[in-house]
């Protein structure tokens, strides 16, 4: 009896089929999340690139009566922030000095098919520096 | 079992294995084939509609008036769409002045899919947003 089991073929190549698709569907899981995670990792490269711009407005107007182009770090920090505020939800830390305003902003992203094999979110994250210059 | 019904058990399973095969293929591995283009696509979409936004909205926040500000940002859009098989349509918002912040929406609007003499079909629509400050040190016509 468990011979005749043994040497019977029929449904194999279901089986075989069934495992293969389910590792394609698991390779295009991994896919879609990496994929999406470039995607927010884009939007957050705007996100930054808009508050580190609005920090770099904050010029320092002694400093520029006196004939240097400096930020005004508090007031840059502040601009910075503000902007930020519009996308509740992000992790960030903005730093400012004379020279130029820094902003990092983070998301933690939770994955569809990763946490498939022990990953069940990935960190995205991306920064902008911005300097003031004269035209 | 004797020879003869081997035989015969044997000749009824021939085939089996390509049946199953293309049922295999119809069922499971064309729907991911086209699921995988779709996602690829959406992706593809959703970047060139960032990018899109980002570039059409800081070359407005740079442009010398509000009507070139239009014009700079459309430029920059027909820029992006040479790069997407999706529609991408700009809307600009914000305000033109020292200081304040200009906003493009832009939307993606990329064909589910499309058949040989039939054309495409479905739609998904994509939003994406981007925002960029107006120099509050710069000159503008009229001094706003």
């Amino acid at each position: 009896m468990s011979t005749r089991r043994l040497s019977d073929e029929r449904g194999s190549v279901a089986v075989a089929g069934m495992l293969l698709s389910f590792a394609l569907s698991l390779l295009i899981g991994f896919g879609v999340d990496v994929a999406h995670a470039f995607v927010v990792r884009a939007q957050l490269a705007a996100i930054a690139d808009d508050a580190a711009l609005s920090g770099a407005g904050a010029l320092d107007l002694d400093a520029w009566r006196e004939g240097t182009l400096a930020l005004d770090p508090q007031a840059a920090l502040q601009a910075a922030q503000d902007e930020l505020a519009g996308d509740p939800g992000l992790a960030s830390s903005v730093s400012a000095d004379p020279g130029a305003v820094s902003v990092e902003v983070s998301e933690r992203l939770p994955t569809f098919a990763l946490r498939l094999v022990g990953i069940p979110a990935l960190e995205v994250s991306a920064t902008a520096r911005a300097t003031p210059e004269t035209p | 079992m004797s020879a003869r019904r081997a035989r015969r058990v044997g000749a009824c399973e021939r085939g089996e294995g390509i049946v199953s095969a293309l049922l295999l293929l119809a069922g499971a591995l064309l729907p991911l084939c086209f699921l995988v283009s779709l996602l690829g696509r959406v992706e593809q979409a959703q970047l060139a509609a960032l990018e899109a936004a980002s570039s059409a909205v800081r070359a407005a926040a740079l442009a010398p008036d509000a009507q070139l500000a239009q014009s700079d940002a459309d430029a920059e859009l027909a820029a992006a769409q040479g790069e997407t098989p999706a529609l991408l349509t700009l809307d600009l918002g914000g305000s033109f002045t020292r200081g304040g912040e200009l906003e493009a929406d832009v939307s993606a609007q990329l064909p589910l899919g499309s058949l040989p003499l039939l054309g495409s079909f479905g739609t998904i629509t994509l939003r994406t947003r981007a925002r960029a400050p107006v120099d509050p040190y710069r000159s503008l016509p009229g001094g706003s």
